[in-house]
């Protein structure tokens, strides 16, 4: 019951471009997820999926994060979910960016094992 | 990191306009606005991810220095802003410190809901600008060693609005807060939800210098203070304006008011605390005055058995330390004096009895036994109630009261006799219209009131001249209840204890067996049959309490030693080495009289019937001087005076006496009374038997109780030390008194004594080097 559009800039640039609603899209892609889970996962969800913050449409939350890479993105998802995290697929660069998104994230856990990998 | 995205307007220039933080100025500069925002309650414009992205930014470009304080400027500048603005013009008109007389506390209510919204927006504020600088607070703030942004936010609102240096907010706080509270405990209704919030505020907010809660620190000493100084005023007030009961009523009221405030809108953590000041001021401090209390005290509800009171009682002063133990103190000191006015009306009865004594009136005797032991069952039951219903059944009152019984108790001399009598009583007649679980119930309480004797083997040996007489003289209701008696004194004393009673009802059975034995011996016997039906009981003299040397004499008729004759022959041959001693002062017999107008079959005693025998030889007419009959028939003085009394002075007149009265006296003149009716064929003559003992009969108990008690000493001195061989002189005391306190409680000096006979003896040395010391010679 969540749509997170990551994508859509680069790390540093904020994006305010037109949304898309594609599934999966090169630049924005959108991630089904459970609010649920992202909560009881992540310190940066709960809060950011909370009352306060978060903005519905109607049952869905609709988050945006555009710094962080569609690629990266779907490796810390699927850590989320699955509690393991692969590597393989991803380049150097993706890594360093992996390491970056999840320090901003504030998955602790995450970072140092990437720090030594 | 430049965004594309403008900024929603800037309400004050950059702080530093240098070229290397532009991008940090322009970041910060939104952070501010969006705090400013959030401020002004317009979050829901707010995107979470860009100012997190921002904070981020700024943290991770090392500015978080910066944006902390940024952020904290921002803050305080707010706080303050809303101190002025909101919280100032909320004082309390005039400021309640000058306004004590304030009559309601509405305005006092206003500032405090006026702080409560203040807080709340403040707290919400700071938890979405959390928030935003999540990512702040995890990198920067553990790093730099200084507090969450939250805490930072609680800290700041503590320093500009509750601890203002500008504004007296605090004094204002405090003076509302204990105000309200004040207020409700003289039962106004105070809004409570703002008050709550308050106190929250203030549990939240920590002192810096202490690390408690400004709560802790500002309020609940404060708060203490005056609770304990308004109570200090209430309890002299209600002490002096309510009785006891409705002294504790409303003290009970106040435990109770305090605890649902503590728990409504205080913290747990100042419940125990204002609970103790209420306990002090309000139970402690006037502890005594209200047991003490003329018509309402203590004293007064146990007399009209306020159950609810002495409950509330015990249960508030249960909560003092020395609550409990003045209430015990109390009331054991009022069983002492209830049971001393029973042993005095008692004992100022006996003595009015004793001048009746000789003039016949002996049943006074006992009733007047077991009305005491009546009066101190009623007494027993009382308080047993009392303990039920509203001591909870503490242990403690129940010792205390038990020891208050064996006190008085033991402080009436004759308490085993009056037991042992009421016992008797029970057993002879009690039984009539009562069921067997009542007469058992009574019995059961009587056995309560035998724990309290110290001297139980004096309760024995009257117990055992009782139970004597009711089964030889077959008054003895059932025997039933007398074996249960008898288990429950076993139950309560041991086997040896019951042994020697329990003996005489075997005595009882085997002489009955050995009446039969002998009516057929006597069938088949070539003897000359007796002219009369002998029934003996063959007692064992042991067990009975009969005293053998001084076994009273009497000259029997002829045909009844004849008969003695016959049975002695019969039973020795059946049992070689033993030796019979007859009792005539305890035997019965049936003789026939013929009167004027019809024959009369009467039940008397033996000596009773010794003495009618007499008149049998006379002629009509003739009479019998005391002394004559003292001479031929050999009858101890006593027994004779009260048989006499009996047969010329009670119901049934078988005897004429001149002169006429109440007093058999040496010189009467007695003479057969030939004009004797009754209604009935057959009259039992009762005995005039002593009940309460003559001084000189208890002075021979006594001397007989003495006098086992040294053996029983001595016994138990050899026993202890055949067992240990060397002992310490107080430690065989000692342990003398232990083995014996369940018996009678032995004094030292007679044990002392009982050593140095048993030294004498040589049972016993003392040892060479130590004096002290106690050796056992084999």
């Amino acid at each position: 019951d969540v749509i997170i559009r990551v994508g859509g800039g680069s790390n540093n640039n904020s994006s305010n471009s037109g949304k898309n609603t594609c599934n999966r899209y090169i630049r924005q892609l959108e991630f089904q997820a459970h609010s649920l889970i992202l909560r009881a996962r992540s310190e940066y969800f709960r809060t950011a999926l909370s009352s306060k913050w978060a903005r519905k449409e109607g049952e869905t939350f609709i988050f945006e994060k555009p710094n962080i890479s569609p690629t990266v993105f779907e490796v810390i998802l699927r850590y989320i979910y699955s509690g393991r995290i692969g590597l393989e697929k991803l380049g150097e660069g993706d890594i360093v960016k992996l390491l970056i998104a999840a320090d901003e994230l504030i998955f602790e856990e995450l970072i140092y094992p990437l720090q030594e990998y | 990191m430049s965004s594309r995205k403008q900024p929603k307007g800037k309400i004050r220039p950059p702080k530093k306009p240098n070229s290397a933080d532009a991008q940090f100025n322009d970041n910060w500069d939104r952070l501010a606005q969006a705090i400013r925002e959030i401020h002004k309650k317009n979050a829901s414009i707010l995107s979470f991810e860009e100012l997190y992205r921002n904070a981020y930014n700024m943290v991770l470009h090392k500015n978080g220095d910066k944006l902390y304080n940024g952020v904290r400027e921002v803050i305080t500048q707010h706080l303050e802003e809303v101190a002025v603005s909101q919280v100032v013009p909320a004082f309390p008109l005039s400021g309640a410190s000058s306004s004590q007389t304030n009559p309601n506390g509405a305005g006092g209510a206003n500032f405090l809901k006026v702080l409560k919204t203040v807080w709340e927006d403040h707290t919400t504020c700071m938890l979405m600008i959390r928030d935003i600088l999540m990512y702040m607070d995890r990198v920067y703030a553990k790093t730099a060693n200084v507090p969450l942004v939250y805490d930072l936010g609680l800290d700041l609102f503590r320093d500009t609005i509750v601890r203002s240096q500008n504004y007296p907010i605090q004094n204002h706080l405090l003076e509302v807060l204990l105000q309200q509270i004040k207020l409700e405990r003289e039962n106004e209704i105070i809004d409570r939800t703002n008050v709550k919030a308050s106190i929250d505020m203030l549990l939240e907010l920590t002192d810096a210098s202490t690390k408690d809660t400004v709560y802790a620190t500002d309020f609940e000493n404060k708060f203490l203070e005056t609770s304990s100084e308004y109570y200090r005023v209430e309890g002299q007030m209600l002490v002096g304006e309510y009785d006891a009961p409705e002294y504790m009523k409303k003290v009970d009221k106040r435990l109770n008011e305090e605890e649902q405030r503590v728990r409504h809108y205080l913290s747990q953590t100042t419940e125990p605390k204002i609970r103790n000041i209420v306990e002090e001021e309000l139970i402690s401090k006037h502890l005594k005055t209200v047991i003490e209390m003329e018509n309402s005290g203590l004293i007064p509800m146990l007399r009209n058995e306020k159950m609810d009171d002495l409950g509330r009682m015990y249960k508030l002063f249960g909560r003092v330390v020395k609550g409990h133990d003045e209430m015990k103190s109390a009331i054991s000191d009022y069983i002492r004096e209830l049971g001393k006015a029973i042993n005095e009306t008692v004992t100022s009865n006996t003595t009015a009895e004793g001048g009746n004594a000789a003039s016949g009136d002996k049943q006074t005797g006992a009733t007047v036994a077991v009305r005491w032991v009546q009066e101190v069952l009623d007494l027993k039951d009382k308080f047993d109630k009392v303990q039920n219903l509203a001591l909870s059944n503490d242990k403690a009152f129940q010792t205390s009261f038990n020891e208050a019984f064996e006190y008085f108790i033991n402080k009436n001399s004759k308490s085993p006799e009056f037991i042992s009598l009421f016992i008797d009583d029970n057993l002879k007649k009690g039984l009539k219209g009562k069921t067997e679980e009542e007469v058992d119930s009574v019995l059961d309480k009587t056995i309560t009131l035998f724990r309290f004797i110290g001297e139980k083997d004096v309760f024995e040996r009257y117990y055992k001249q009782h139970l004597a007489k009711r089964l030889l003289l077959g008054r003895s209701v059932s025997d039933d209840a007398e074996r249960g008696m008898i288990g429950k004194l076993k139950v309560e004393c041991g086997y040896q204890f019951t042994t020697k009673l329990e003996g005489m009802f075997n005595d009882m059975r085997i002489s009955s067996d050995t009446m039969t034995d002998f009516k057929e011996y006597l069938d088949k016997s070539v003897l000359e049959k007796p002219k009369l039906d002998l029934s003996v009981t063959v007692l064992t003299s042991t067990f009975w309490p009969m005293n053998l040397s001084a076994s009273p004499r009497c000259n029997l008729p002829p045909e009844l030693t004849k008969a003695c004759g016959t049975f002695q022959n019969f039973y020795l041959g059946r049992h070689s080495g033993r030796r019979l001693t007859w009792q005539s002062n305890m035997g019965t017999a049936d003789i026939r009289g013929s009167f004027k107008a019809r024959k009369h079959e009467l039940n008397v005693s033996t000596y009773q019937m010794v003495i009618l025998l007499m008149f049998n030889d006379k002629q009509d007419g003739e009479s019998l001087s005391y002394e004559q009959i003292k001479g031929e028939s050999d009858i101890p003085e006593a027994d004779l005076k009260r048989n006499l009394q009996s047969l010329a002075c009670a119901k049934y007149k078988i005897l004429v006496k001149e002169p006429k009265g109440k007093e058999i006296n040496p010189g009467d003149q007695f003479n057969f009374n030939n004009d004797f009716t009754a209604p009935l064929q057959r009259i039992k003559i009762q005995t005039v038997a002593s009940k309460v003992e003559s001084e000189g009969e208890r002075k021979e108990t006594r001397e007989k109780v003495e006098e086992a008690r040294k053996h029983q000493t001595e016994a138990a001195i050899v026993r202890i030390m055949k067992d240990r061989k060397t002992m310490e002189h107080n430690l065989l005391i000692a342990e003398v008194v232990k083995q014996l306190q369940s018996r009678f409680m032995p004094n030292p000096a007679l044990i002392k004594k009982r050593i140095e006979a048993l030294i004498e003896r040589e049972y016993l040395e003392r040892a060479t080097g130590d004096r002290r010391v106690y050796n056992y010679l084999a």
